[in-house]
């Protein structure tokens, strides 16, 4: 009983000191966070923040791009030139099952020691180990040995030829042996790498901290440090920028881009982004076996209303299967019209001619006024005699073998990220038996991927792609919606080059 | 007693555990699908399936789990990679430190209201306090969380609009609370920068427990000062003071203690909320995150810390009579 | 002071008797189809604060849909929600409760371990299971509630059942070989109304606004049905620039949520008489 008087004490105890606490945080002098961008520091406060330390997890565009401020990768896509840059490699050739690398000279990673083909090797070693956490593998299955002949030479062999083996080695970051081997199962907590940019701190869910790497081989960043924070709620976002307590932040809801854009100390940048939203189909299902129905659903949706109104016109609509800037696009291709009218008698000839009952599935939260967005297709569907019934699921049911990959859902609004090459998108949702996300099947179609695949120039790619896509829009497969753009919101004295990849990157970014 | 109490807590923590473990894994949703993304293909998701075990028998599945968990062995969170313990452990203090602050914020704000409603019964000020717990339990509290940010965060500028501290602060992490490590270092600045980035989560989560109280407060000390005691106290002639001090707060507090505990939970589900609101970095965050990629491991063993939380503060409750009132054994 | 705790109960009944209105009567009360979009006149502002002209009471929403009438047709998940869960968890509750506190001994060991289990179990978490299981809509989202809120009836009736079995009225109805189920029934059952009827209230109110938190996380009724909770979920990012979306549903909820609290108060002190003045 004695123990439990004294417990009694410290709670008094306890007690008086937040007494005392709470008197002071009443006192009217409230002192201002003082965080302003400068040299020293930008903090951002982002929507999506890294989840761990370790860079094998699959993730998303903008967490790739925290942990590139340690690590590197042997290339990255250039969005201008539309190809790859060489980052830790120099050059690389192909030929046949092997994919030669040659790496840049005298790179060191930040604990000084020097960066060889023997650290790429072993990173893809790592990258193919499941067990250990990776889901990253399956980019690697088809490589059987990463060969390594001198220190500056990797030679990664695979069982077939691969022509789009770059694109696999995007975002794949190099580790050093030395330093995981040092610390063993600790690793992720002491990340050292190549980057421009050394780690300081982590915490989950609270900050992470990369202070300039003065000894990178690409030269120094204009800033010294940067901080990341993870701030879900979009409003808490916007009033943390605007009140200054931060100075970069990500995600603004277009709606509140003109007001910030009023604002004295903010400005917002923007971009065209990757991800291409559109209405899926699945073919499996009535009434949409039907071409009849898909075209009168074409008609019936307005895209370029849903981008003017819902996004305030910051968006683009699509003219074709694809965005204008993404590889295999086609500038011939017109989008269909939005003709109620026209999509009523086409629903009537296909055999309903007092409108048909569909059901029209979504994520909620997921991409960017999803709800809203939906609410409206469901009521322009509507003029042309679809009785539209909104279903939200959460993602978890949405997206996996329940939902749209097991081929469930027969009518869905969805986004595509990273979105550069069309291929990605023909492949994944229309060539037979890829995945049952739309259960396309057409053996033209097919074969036009099976050759856009193997072809070795990209003007003959682009070309067969570009007839590829004439199908699906004349076979009205689905209904190309738009692509957004990404909106950063930022101190006006921050100047920075925006990326269409979502990744917020320091070195991009300088300060007057 | 009190192991007793600890061994008839064993079979409601198990019956939960199957309950979440059978709800987690008959629920759609897979986290290697999840987990892989856009590009999985099926024959990727069942490799990864099988590398991790996922592909086994539930009830071999379950068991796994029971008997690793009984040597304290967890195992690795899917989505995080690392041990679920130490996931745990590291996001647990912020929670506690958040249910805490709120707990007293409550506690310092209802129970004055309530003694002082309850003694001036039927005045404008009894109606006034009544009317305002009204208010303060009738308030969703993800509202007032997004009322708190906008005003206070965006519009005035007084607090910051999330996260538990500064950055640039450094705190030795002894406890993990740090409001506690900051004063145990005797830096100010610190406590200072903790202090504000709790006050509007605490205000959010403790709105409705205050309001709670106060109303218990009230009735409870109403009900103390009709007993016969109190009227002989009186009749003995000891000052008002005294009375209301030494036999109506200490008799009325058992009732409010046993309240604030059996609100625990309440508060613990509202954390889920308001750390959602917050982008504050506990455990309710935490569940939410686990929960959407159907992260199995740290679900369970989350949703079995709030049912263990739940017994412990119990058993304090329990324990808090005794010191308040001797006459009670445990 | 009788007359304020009449007071309570009338204002609160009045509230209440509101809402039932609003729901049951919402086609004729609300001026505009709680659906009809119209992107040319979003995000006005209410028409007494500088809503040029228009004719939205409360302003329109992020697609030009009138607040005013949705918020009506919001009342009617509420209430439905909030009806239904009390009465459905309040017959789990109450009946549970009721053999465990007349038949004691075993049967309340078994239905006290599972109150525990219940207790110790956040709810939320059952209610994203359940959610997930079954899919998203009203029947769903009652479940969810309904598995969360009988705790407290059973707890209540389970008290009062094992004082009210002492009771000469029911020790004589079982010597007179009254069945069981018959006393519990017609005998002891009538006497726990009071506080079951207050419960229910509370139980009403807290409803009410789990229904709304969950509509917020994105785990409510479909976004087809107009709700105060998914009202409030959506247009809060809309908070800087077009407040009245967050404010009017929000206000809604608290004012509903006041009343029922309001009533349950004023009912406690009618029922409880030893709180009443001798």
């Amino acid at each position: 009983m004695k123990k439990k008087s004294t417990q009694g004490l410290n709670r008094r105890e306890f007690l008086k000191t937040s007494a005392l606490a709470i008197g002071a945080a009443a006192a009217p002098a409230i002192v201002r966070d003082a965080f302003a961008a400068t040299r020293d520091r930008v903090t951002v406060y982002t929507s999506s923040f890294a989840e761990s330390l370790h860079p094998y997890k699959h993730s998303s565009s903008p967490i790739y791009g925290q942990w590139q401020h340690i690590f590197e990768p042997l290339v990255e896509y250039n969005y201008k030139r539309k190809d790859y840059d060489g980052v830790l490699a120099e050059s690389w050739q192909f030929d046949g099952k092997r994919w030669t690398f040659k790496l840049r000279k005298g790179i060191k990673f930040q604990d000084g020691t020097p960066f060889t083909s023997k650290d790429v090797a072993f990173s893809i070693e790592r990258m193919k180990d499941e067990k250990g956490g990776s889901l990253q593998g399956s980019n690697f299955k088809d490589v059987t040995e990463v060969q390594t002949p001198d220190d500056l030479t990797a030679v990664f062999v695979t069982k077939t030829p691969i022509a789009v083996f770059l694109d696999r080695l995007e975002n794949r970051f190099m580790l050093s042996k030395a330093a995981v081997e040092k610390y063993g199962a600790d690793w992720e907590q002491h990340p050292v790498g190549t980057g421009p940019y050394r780690f300081v701190s982590y915490q989950r869910g609270g900050n992470l901290v990369f202070t300039r790497n003065d000894d990178y081989w690409g030269g120094k960043a204009p800033i010294k440090e940067i901080v990341f924070r993870k701030v879900t709620e979009d409003a808490a976002r916007i009033a943390a920028l605007e009140a200054g307590q931060c100075d970069f932040i990500n995600n603004v809801p277009v709606h509140e881009v003109a007001r910030l854009d009023r604002h004295p100390r903010v400005k917002i940048d923007k971009i065209e982004g990757l991800r291409m939203f559109f209405l899926a189909f699945n073919m499996a299902h009535k009434p949409f076996d039907n071409k009849l129905v898909r075209q009168a659903a074409s008609y019936a949706v307005d895209a370029n209303s849903i981008v003017k109104n819902i996004f305030e016109g910051i968006g683009y609509a699509n003219q074709g299967p694809v965005g204008a800037n993404v590889v295999g696009a086609d500038p011939k291709l017109k989008r269909y019209p939005y003709d109620p009218k026209k999509a009523r008698e086409l629903l009537a000839s296909a055999g309903y001619p007092s409108g048909c009952d569909i059901q029209l599935y979504t994520s909620p939260g997921r991409y960017p006024k999803d709800v809203e967005v939906c609410q409206v297709v469901g009521a322009q569907m509507a003029k042309a005699g679809f009785r539209v019934e909104l279903i939200s699921q959460e993602w978890a049911i949405f997206w996996e073998t329940t939902g749209v990959n097991g081929g469930k859902l027969p009518f869905y609004y969805i986004g595509r990220g990273n979105l550069t090459d069309a291929d990605i998108l023909y492949d994944q949702y229309f060539r037979t038996g890829t995945t049952k996300r739309t259960n396309y099947s057409n053996p033209e179609f097919d074969k036009l991927i099976d050759e856009e695949q193997k072809a070795p120039d990209m003007k003959k790619r682009t070309a067969i792609m570009q007839q590829a896509g004439k199908i699906l829009m004349d076979e009205a497969v689905f209904i190309p919606l738009y692509n957004l753009a990404d909106l950063y919101g930022l101190a006006k004295n921050i100047t920075w080059k925006i990326r269409p990849d979502e990744k917020v990157l320091a070195w991009d970014m300088a300060v007057k | 007693m009190i192991g007793r109490r600890l061994i008839g807590a064993v079979p409601v923590l198990l019956g939960i555990s199957f309950i979440v473990f059978l709800l987690m894994h008959l629920a759609p949703g897979d986290p290697v699908y999840l987990l892989l993304g856009e590009n999985a293909t099926p024959d990727d998701v069942a490799r990864v399936r099988h590398e991790w075990g996922l592909d086994q028998p539930l009830l071999a599945q379950y068991w796994q789990f029971i008997s690793r968990a009984l040597v304290g062995d967890f195992g690795r969170s899917l989505k995080f990679g690392e041990p679920v313990m130490k996931l745990v452990l590291e996001r647990l203090p912020a929670t506690v430190e958040l249910a805490s602050v709120s707990l007293i914020v409550a506690v310092l704000i209802s129970i004055p209201i309530g003694v002082y409603s309850a003694i001036k019964r039927d005045t404008l000020v009894d109606h006034a306090g009544t009317s305002l717990a009204l208010v303060g339990v009738s308030l969703p509290n993800f509202w007032l969380g997004i009322m708190l940010i906008y005003f206070l965060g965006g519009r005035w500028n007084l607090l910051p609009v999330a996260g538990r501290i500064e950055y640039g602060i450094d705190i030795h992490a002894v406890t993990g609370f740090y409001l506690l490590d900051s004063l145990l270092a005797g830096n100010l600045t610190a406590f200072w920068s903790a202090l504000k980035h709790l006050l509007m989560p605490a205000l959010t989560l403790g709105t409705a427990l205050a309001a709670i109280t106060t109303r218990i407060t009230r009735s409870s000390v109403l009900e103390v000062m009709r007993q016969d005691y109190v009227m002989t106290a009186r009749a003995k002639g000891l000052s008002e003071t005294a009375v209301i001090w030494h036999h109506i707060l200490r008799n009325a507090l058992i009732t409010v203690v046993t309240i604030l505990g059996l609100q625990l939970g309440a508060l613990l589900n509202g954390s889920v909320i308001t750390e959602t609101v917050f982008s504050y970095p506990g455990i309710g965050d935490l569940l939410i995150q686990s929960i959407a990629v159907r992260d199995y491991r740290l679900t369970q063993v989350l949703i079995l810390l709030f049912g263990v939380v739940y017994f412990v503060v119990n058993l304090l409750v329990d324990v808090v009579y005794t010191v308040i009132d001797p006459r009670i054994k445990l | 002071m009788r007359r304020f705790r009449h007071f309570k109960v009338f204002v609160g009944g009045l509230i209440l008797i509101a809402l039932v209105v609003c729901g049951l009567a919402a086609p004729l009360l609300a001026p505009f189809d709680p659906q009809e979009q119209s992107l040319e006149a979003r995000l006005q502002p209410p028409s007494w604060a500088g809503g040029a002209a228009s004719a939205h009471w409360l302003g329109t929403d992020n697609l030009g849909r009138d607040i005013f009438s949705r918020i009506i047709y919001g009342s009617r998940i509420s209430l439905l929600v909030g009806a239904t869960t009390v009465l459905l968890a309040g017959l789990m509750g109450c009946f549970l409760g009721a053999i465990a506190g007349y038949f004691g001994d075993g049967v309340d060991e078994v239905v006290a371990k599972v109150t525990e289990i219940f207790l110790a179990f956040p709810f939320l978490l059952l209610a994203i299971a359940l959610m997930a299981f079954l899919g998203q809509g009203v029947i769903n989202i009652i479940l969810a509630l309904m598995m969360s809120r009988w705790v407290q009836y059973c707890r209540v009736v389970r008290g009062e059942v094992l004082s009210l079995k002492e009771r000469e009225f029911v020790t004589a109805a079982k010597a007179l070989g009254g069945k069981d189920f018959y006393i519990l029934l017609r005998h002891v059952a009538p006497n726990t109304l009071p506080s079951v009827t207050v419960v229910a209230t509370f139980a009403m109110a807290v409803v009410i606004i789990s229904e709304a938190s969950l509509s917020f996380l994105g785990l409510g009724v479909p976004a087809s049905i107009p709700t105060w909770g998914s009202m409030l979920s959506e247009g809060r990012s809309y908070m800087s620039r077009a407040p009245w979306l967050t404010i009017f549903p929000g206000m809604a909820i608290f004012v509903t949520v006041f009343g029922i609290n309001l009533l349950g108060d004023g009912l406690r002190d009618l029922f409880d008489p030893k709180l009443q003045r001798q």
